[in-house]
């Protein structure tokens, strides 16, 4: 089952196999439960789904074909606004890339500084995912706690940069503003208010609700080799049980030197690899970001200060090359193969990203669920249409 | 059947156990802010709108080619020979007239890459955000003043040797007419 | 009547001279026009009053635009409605279309018939009273189904058929729970079950048969939730699901009648669940009944029931939604054992003359329980804001309404 090869017609299906009981349902582009411009065709014999397919393409905005016709720093817009959601993990991404395509070494100082915001935007991230899945299921309630949580994050951000969504804040050889001051405490004001209040509310109101387990813990089950073959990463890929997080197994910039652990689905309420456990993987992610952060900010404190803008290139001309190098997003291994022909524009530039790869599992994962359970599977797989359009 | 009871008694507990949440909650103070009537003070470094001093432009054009939407025009001609010199608040001698300088705000992403590589500050972006407008047009901001009162002398030179001239962007002290005409640029 | 009467008559002495019709005409109709009104305009302060305790649910504030603190906002968008072109799709059975909402709102408002709000202010005392109303209450299925089938959209036609089956599935176990405290007391009559219940708090079937009774008003209310539709059983109307709900194709006016009929069953089915469990129009203590000349019947029903609709929407906003095939097993293989346990253990209790007045301990469940549960309700409360009072001062932030942890110094 391709997604979205163009020309796919339902009349494309084995149309002999097509049984007049069976129906095709779409849940349109326009959907309140799709995370965005998805289009989902489904096959499905009364209640029961047989066959689905999704279709992309809605918010495809021509990123990699922009980024052949500015130059690298103006790349970085453009990469905030794939992923949307977690705009500082793109740049993060992009900004590792080519620092490693021109051989830059940043101060300490910078990597912390890169490490402290991106696990911030792991929180915020997460804090959607979460928030926005228990309201497909339901619970309307934590979705506006855990927003109320991300908007002091993006108050963070705001204060650092100006901005709240797309920073625009990790650059090639540095980052675009230095942390305020006061910043160091009011960061462990918000991450005191999320580890007492929040994280322990979120677990008790709506994770361990015997509705909410009920309705996810057998759903969607993903087996270990189904995640490898189809690549999937991040969560997705925690959640059945395998401990792979770029983050430990090839570190960068810096994560090498902080302590935390890598949550995995466990399979408290059903079988390893169901909807509730890549949801408990996020959850609890949130929590150990909460501890990178912590660390990070106690680094700061010590650390001597150095211009963030020390190590940034006039013009940045990287030498003729390519490279490929991956980041852990929220959502995933995100992927950029740079290829640079020495000039100030990449010459190409291709994006892995983790939600187009979660899509690829989704047939084999919806097959023989009910309809409402599709909505589950969905909102577990935290896709993002702006990183899987690009 | 244990493992009924257990369902039905964990189904209720957790019930209540949430429902002490939202009570609780019930009771704390709402995060709202009443928009109109309350407006959330702006750090000083937001990227809102974008604002140019046209008074401080030496026409570099390195703007135009920062940024990535391609929302900044701009035409410059040289100026005449016989042209007074003017000069920039931050001391660059201003050698081009920019004859048009526009920005189309309705195509900008706010990323701030043009503010950085201004050599005099003068595009910067202000924590401003309540700008919409009926139409669309009015979005095009032209800065380029027909009657623009720049700089006849050189800021720094008029600095005593040792009081620092204050960096980019402040306006200059108001100053008499030189008795002499100015040296030139005072070095960079 | 003579209540009103007596009432009035001590305030005018003048009356006592009118003649017989318009002495009717006022102290029958002034009680049935105050009922009337109470009734049709009570789902205006409901919706804004489950706006509002969401709003306060998840840290907001709910409507405050439209009047001050947002009172008139309901009114606002009953008109609205009311202007919204009501739309007939193509294909729709005309007929059917209009009479659907109708029919559910004759179900929803009928029941008020047998209410009873005081010992005479009652339209009909029934001797069939609680049958009547689990009776009539059915006619909104047949609406519900009917709106499905007209709507000529084959996901409505789903919505509401499952819509149907939930509401008849839980209709069984809730029909069985009734029975228990007919069984106690021997009559169907609303007004013969509040009045078992006289003398005090303790005397309430809540507090009878401790612990049985309580289990038993717990299935009920969990099987009225169902029946009402109402989360966490509210997969018809649910937004983010693939099928939608029977109210799909409506829009305008027999959209709004559709959440009328829905905010008045949620009372209704309140209502009737104080009569049974919780006294009726009975105050908690006997000398509460009546504040010097005024009966206070009316407001101990309206307080109670109003409890109950609060905490149906406190369940609404606190709960994921249940799925159909977990809706149907909790009506059918946990509420319906258990309504059956019930009918038989209490219908054995009752017959058993050492216990056919309740256990012996339960003249001693009553106000403790009560006051446990609401002390603890305080306590929260008074954590809470506490709670909040400590964290702006530790912050020193000026409160200006938004006391968000991260409002960072400038």
């Amino acid at each position: 089952m391709s997604a979205a090869t163009p020309g796919t017609w339902t009349s494309d299906w084995e149309s002999g196999s097509l049984d007049t009981d069976e129906m095709v349902l779409n849940m349109g582009p326009q959907h309140p439960a799709t995370h965005g411009v998805l289009r989902l065709e489904l096959r499905t014999d009364g209640e029961i789904v047989r066959a689905a397919r999704p279709h992309i393409g809605y918010l495809h905005r021509c990123f990699e074909k922009h980024a052949e016709n500015v130059d690298y720093p103006g790349v970085m817009p453009y990469a905030d606004r794939m992923d949307y959601v977690a705009a500082m993990g793109n740049t993060l991404g992009f900004a590792l890339t080519v620092e490693k395509l021109m051989g830059i070494e940043l101060s300490p100082y910078v990597q912390t500084i890169r490490v402290l915001m991106a696990e911030l935007q792991r929180i915020a991230s997460h804090a959607v995912a979460v928030g926005t899945y228990t309201m497909d299921i339901g619970a309307f309630t934590p979705f506006l706690h855990l927003l109320r949580d991300r908007e002091k994050v993006l108050d963070l951000f705001e204060w650092t940069c100006g901005a709240r969504l797309l920073y625009n804040y990790n650059w090639v050889g540095g980052v675009s503003h230095d942390l305020p001051d006061g910043f160091v405490r009011a960061a462990r004001d918000l991450l005191r208010e999320f580890d007492s209040v929040t994280h322990p509310e979120l677990l008790d109101l709506i994770i361990h609700n015997r509705i909410f387990v009920k309705r996810i813990a057998n759903v969607g089950v993903c087996p270990p080799e189904l995640a490898i073959s189809h690549d999937l990463t991040g969560p997705n890929l925690r959640g059945s049980g395998l401990a792979r997080d770029l983050r430990k197994d090839f570190p960068y910039s810096g994560y090498e030197r902080y302590e935390f652990e890598v949550p995995v689905g466990k399979g408290q309420y059903g079988p390893v690899g169901s909807c509730f456990d890549r949801n408990w993987v996020r959850v609890a992610e949130m929590r150990e970001s909460s501890k990178i952060v912590h660390q990070a900010l106690d680094r700061l404190e010590r650390m001597e200060k150095t211009d963030v803008h020390e190590k940034v290139p006039k013009r940045v001309k990287p030498p003729k090359g390519e490279i490929y190098f991956r980041s852990e997003a929220p959502r995933g291994q995100l992927g950029f193969y740079v290829v640079s022909d020495g000039g100030i524009n990449p010459y190409r530039v291709k994006v892995k990203s983790p939600c187009f790869t979660a899509m690829s599992a989704f047939h084999h994962l919806a097959k023989g669920l009910m309809i409402a359970d599709v909505i589950a599977l969905i909102g577990s797989l935290d896709i993002v249409l702006g990183e899987i359009d690009r | 059947m244990k493992q009924w009871l257990e369902d039905i008694w964990e189904g209720f507990f957790t019930v209540l156990v949430g429902m002490r949440i939202t009570w609780r909650h019930l009771f704390t103070r709402s995060v709202t802010l009443q928009y109109p009537s309350v407006k959330w003070p702006l750090p000083p470094k937001s990227r809102m709108r974008l604002f140019m001093k046209y008074e401080d432009c030496i026409g570099c054009g390195q703007c135009v080619r920062a940024c990535p939407v391609a929302c900044i025009s701009m035409k410059t001609e040289k100026r005449p020979a016989d042209a007074p010199p003017i000069w920039a608040s931050t001391g660059q001698p201003i050698k081009l007239d920019v004859t048009a300088f526009d920005i189309d705000m309705s195509l900008c992403c706010y990323c701030n890459l043009c503010v950085y590589p201004c050599p005099t500050f003068c595009i910067y972006m202000t924590p401003e955000y309540e700008f919409a407008t009926k139409d669309l047009t009015e979005h095009l901001y032209r800065f380029a003043k027909k009657d623009a009162q720049f700089l006849t002398e050189d800021p720094k030179s008029k600095a005593a040797p040792d009081t620092p001239t204050a960096p980019g962007g402040s306006p200059p002290p108001a100053a008499p007419a030189p008795s002499n005409p100015p040296a030139g640029p005072a070095g960079a | 009547m003579d209540a009103t009467y007596a009432f009035l008559a001590s305030l005018v002495p003048a009356i006592a001279g009118w003649p017989a019709w318009a002495v009717v005409a006022l102290c029958a109709g002034l009680p049935a026009l105050v009922l009337f009104h109470f009734m049709a305009l009570a789902p205006l302060v409901y919706v804004y009053g489950e706006r509002k305790i969401a709003a306060f649910m998840q840290d907001r504030l709910g409507p405050m635009r439209v009047g001050p603190y947002g009172v008139l906002q309901t009114i606002a968008d009953a008109v609205k409605l009311l202007f919204k072109e009501a739309i007939y799709p193509r294909g729709v059975d005309r007929k059917l279309f209009v009479i659907a909402p109708l029919l559910v709102n004759v179900g929803a408002f009928l029941p008020f018939v047998v209410i009873p709000w005081g010992a005479r202010l009652q339209p009909a005392d029934l001797n069939v009273g609680v049958f009547y109303v689990s009776a009539i209450s059915a006619i909104s299925t047949v609406g519900l189904i009917m709106a499905g089938w007209a709507s000529n959209n084959k996901y409505a036609l789903f919505g509401a058929m499952r819509s149907a089956a939930q509401i008849v599935s839980y209709e069984i176990p809730s029909l069985l729970i009734i029975l228990v405290p007919v069984m106690i007391v021997g009559s169907l009559s609303l007004q013969d079950l509040t009045l078992a219940q006289a003398g005090g708090l303790q005397n309430w079937f809540l507090f009878r048969y401790f612990p049985i009774m309580p289990v038993a008003f717990v299935c009920f209310f969990v099987a009225a939730l169902a029946e009402t539709n109402r989360a966490p059983f509210d997969i018809p109307e649910a937004e983010s699901e693939l099928v939608a709900g029977f109210h799909t194709e409506y829009s305008g006016f027999f959209f709004s009648l559709f959440f009328l009929a829905e905010y008045t069953e949620m009372f209704v089915v309140s209502a009737v669940t104080t009569v049974l469990f919780l006294g009726g129009y009975l105050a908690p203590h006997p000398t509460l009944q009546q504040i010097g000349p005024l009966p206070m019947g009316w407001f101990w029903l309206w307080f109670k029931a109003w409890s109950l609709v609060f905490v149906m929407m406190w369940l609404r906003w606190t709960l994921p939604r249940v799925r159909v095939d977990q809706l149907m097993y909790i009506a059918w293989k946990v509420l319906l054992p258990i309504a059956l346990v019930l009918v038989v253990v209490v219908g054995g209790l009752v017959l058993v003359p050492a216990t056919a007045d309740g256990f012996p301990w339960d003249r001693y469940v009553g106000w403790p329980l009560t006051l446990l549960v609401v002390g603890f309700l305080f306590m929260v409360m008074i954590r809470a804001l506490q709670w909040n009072r400590h964290r702006e001062q530790e912050l020193a932030l000026p409160g200006h309404g938004a006391a968000a942890v991260g409002q960072v110094p400038r």
